[in-house]
């Protein structure tokens, strides 16, 4: 009796601590990894993280993939989009101080049902340090709206930072076409310039052009040539790598220069209006957004009638209008420049013309002659009043 | 002491009458009544050969005038119009004269429809089996010589309204509401037309207005209705001249704009279902009801994640 006394509770505690346990759905087959999973690098440099999603037989759609970083060790440097989901989602983020990134993409041309890399997320080493890169538990592997993520065993990668030898650079890279490695161009024409250190011979200068962060130069260049140009074929974050060979043979470190080029505009841009048809006394929201694979959407402005651009974020609230016909124009800067337009059209009217408000234009008027009506009959009053009151005196 | 008038010698009484009739004018009371009641009275229009005065009242915007002679400038809040006057007519040398105009878009007074805005009229709402309605180029009338097969009863199919005619004593048939507002019918544009069949002869007011409604035809009605977020109730009554009357009531659901499955969020699983749609009709995904879901459906659902 006991016995059973005791199963009975135990099955009750179980039940209770099943229906406790937070529900993890694992409704599809789908795996997210990331590629190395476990990789070495000096502090200062610049590695890439590859994120390969394998639909395991599911035909996927949708990805979000989320992750997690020690902001003290580690920093995204940029996010590179893969062919296999090529259009980036809304909401990407990357957040440098809190260590998450949140990346996501579609694909509108054929469904996913083969392994592939979704997109390249590249670091930058800031110190010396053990950091674990994690994918986060709200990343999503979506088809036709159903999750088909698997399970709960998401993927991680281990990245060891060691400190970087103390070395004066005995070479400096400078591009006047594209000064500012973190900024985005729109230029595809790129030159380079470089200067030794005062102190130091170079006998061969060794120089590499490419999309990999930390490329060993190997081209050799001749010692009085001490510039590099190239016209790049494609968009997308380059780098220029340079490094010499002294007299002893022995070589300088190499130098990385990233050039950034972005010339293709934002996707397309369709502003809405909450209502196309307001009255001075009314207002309505203008809602736009859209995406930009490569560099992203930096900002946006609107204009209206043709007038300058401002600034401007969605949702953006228009009202004290005149009336008039109003073409509201909205432009997407990406962060190279390159800009899109989009427009909508409102009608503001005068509150007695507006559409629909004959009956409470009538009964404003109406309001306006009992007002002027109450005025005259209180005067009325008032003049028999002090009338009253002279003729008592 | 009481004073009278009557007791007052002549001279005096009129003295006194004139001090009132000054002290009267001074009044602050009557000082009202002459600013809100007849200076405006005063300054009304008045036109003369060399002068004019345009009374702005019932005009669009602000409108005022200033002429010199015989040449005038008038500036409205959509264009300014120049032209000559002679007597009591002008002639417009630039500007169209028209503030709004067939084209714009938007439908302005005498206007049924513009451009592309039917006003949310369908060939199905007009009483057609279906087809291509569009707007004449006047913008006076729609045209439906693209719309195919007439139904009789008119109204597409509405549920249950009668199409003869009723005398005024008789209770008409309750108005028929068309078979395209179904308990699953759901829109994510802020209006949408209703429309359905009537008795002959009867009235429709909508949510007790009758300001948005047409008559196709004797027996079809269309009202064009704003919408909000989630369920919007309207009460349909057709009422005949008697006043007897009779009421439908239909449920049209307006989906927060981009939220293909309806959750109430705009996330990564509205977008994969946005993917899926990708380039067909489906409804579910046309946020712009332009016929296909495309990049201006996404750039709608970008502006509207959360």
């Amino acid at each position: 009796m006991l016995m059973k006394q005791k199963l009975g509770r135990g099955m009750i505690l179980m039940l209770l601590f099943l229906s406790f346990t937070p529900i993890v759905y694992a409704a599809g087959t789908g795996t997210i990894a990331l590629e190395p999973t476990i990789k070495s690098v000096k502090a200062g440099e610049l590695f890439d993280l590859a994120i390969r999603v394998s639909p395991n037989g599911e035909s996927l759609d949708t990805v979000r993939v989320n992750l997690r970083f020690p902001a003290d060790l580690l920093q995204v440097d940029h996010f590179t989009l893969g062919e296999q989901f090529p259009r980036i989602s809304p909401g990407v983020t990357v957040d440098n101080s809190a260590g998450t990134i949140s990346e996501g993409g579609f694909n509108i041309d054929h469904l996913v049902s083969t392994s592939g890399i979704f997109g390249t997320v590249t670091f930058m080493a800031v110190k010396e340090g053990a950091a674990t890169i994690a994918v986060g538990d709200s990343s999503h592997l979506i088809a036709n709206g159903d999750e088909k993520l698997a399970g709960t065993n998401l993927a991680s990668a281990a990245i060891t930072i060691a400190n970087a030898a103390q070395t004066t650079d005995a070479l400096t890279v400078l591009s006047s076409t594209h000064p500012n490695e973190d900024a985005w161009y729109s230029t595809k024409d790129i030159g380079f310039t470089w200067n030794v250190t005062d102190g130091i011979t170079i006998r061969t200068f060794y120089s590499a052009f490419d999309q990999q962060p930390n490329t060993n130069p190997t081209v050799a260049v001749a010692a009085n040539t001490q510039t590099f140009s190239k016209t790049v074929d494609a968009d997308g974050v380059w780098y220029f790598h340079l490094k010499g060979q002294k007299p002893d043979g022995t070589f300088t470190e190499p130098v990385h220069f990233k050039v950034q080029i972005d010339t293709v505009v934002p996707n397309v841009l369709a502003p809405t209006l909450d209502t196309d048809q307001i009255s001075t006394k009314g207002s309505t929201t203008l809602r736009f957004g859209t995406t930009d694979e490569l560099s992203g959407v930096d900002h946006y402005e609107v204009s209206l009638n043709q007038g300058s651009y401002s600034v401007a974020e969605s949702p953006y609230l228009l009202q004290k209008l005149e009336p008039n016909t109003y073409l509201v124009s909205v432009k997407a800067v990406d962060r190279a420049g390159n800009a899109i337009f989009g427009a909508s059209t409102l009608r503001v009217y005068p509150p007695e013309l507006f559409p629909g408000s004959a009956q409470s234009a009538a009964e404003g008027a109406d309001r306006k002659l009992l007002i002027i009506t109450v005025l005259v009959v209180a005067a009325v009053l008032a003049i028999i009043m002090w009338l009253k009151k002279r003729l008592k005196k | 002491m009481q004073r009278s008038l009557i007791q007052e010698p002549f001279f005096n009484r009129h003295a006194m009458l004139l001090k009132k009739l000054l002290c009267l004018l001074w009044n602050p009371a009557t000082l009202t009544i002459l600013t809100v009641i007849v200076l405006p009275l005063a300054v009304r229009a008045t036109v003369t050969t060399t002068s004019f005065i345009i009374d702005n009242e019932n005009n669009f915007g602000k409108t005022h005038s200033y002429n010199t002679t015989t040449t005038y400038t008038l500036e409205s809040a959509l264009e300014s119009l120049t032209g000559t006057n002679s007597t009591t007519s002008y002639n417009i040398l630039t500007g169209s004269g028209f503030r709004y105009f067939c084209g714009d878009g938007f439908i302005d007074t005498g206007e049924t429809c513009d451009a592309s805005n039917l006003n949310g009229a369908t060939c199905v709402s007009q009483g057609f089996v279906g087809g291509a309605i569009s707007c004449n180029s006047t913008c006076t009338a729609l045209d439906t010589s693209s719309c195919t097969a007439s139904t009789t009863a008119g109204g597409g199919g509405g549920g249950g309204g009668s199409s003869g005619a009723i005398s005024t004593g008789d209770v008409p048939a309750a108005p028929g509401v068309g078979s395209t507002f179904t308990s699953t019918y759901y829109t994510y544009q802020s209006t949408d037309t209703l429309y359905g069949t009537m008795a002959s002869g009867a009235t429709i007011t909508v949510n007790s207005s009758s300001t948005s409604v047409t008559y196709p035809s004797a027996t079809t009605w269309s009202a064009h209705v704003t919408l909000s977020e989630g369920d919007n109730v309207f009460r349909i009554v057709a009422k005949n001249s008697a006043g007897s009357s009779s009421t439908s009531t239909v449920t049209v659901h307006r989906r927060y704009n981009a939220d293909v499955n309806d959750d109430g969020k705009i996330n990564d699983y509205d977008l994969s279902k946005l993917v899926r749609l990708w380039n067909s009709t489906d409804k579910s995904a046309d946020f712009n009801a332009d016929g296909i879901v495309d990049d201006y459906d996404f750039s709608i659902f970008v502006s509207r994640w959360r």
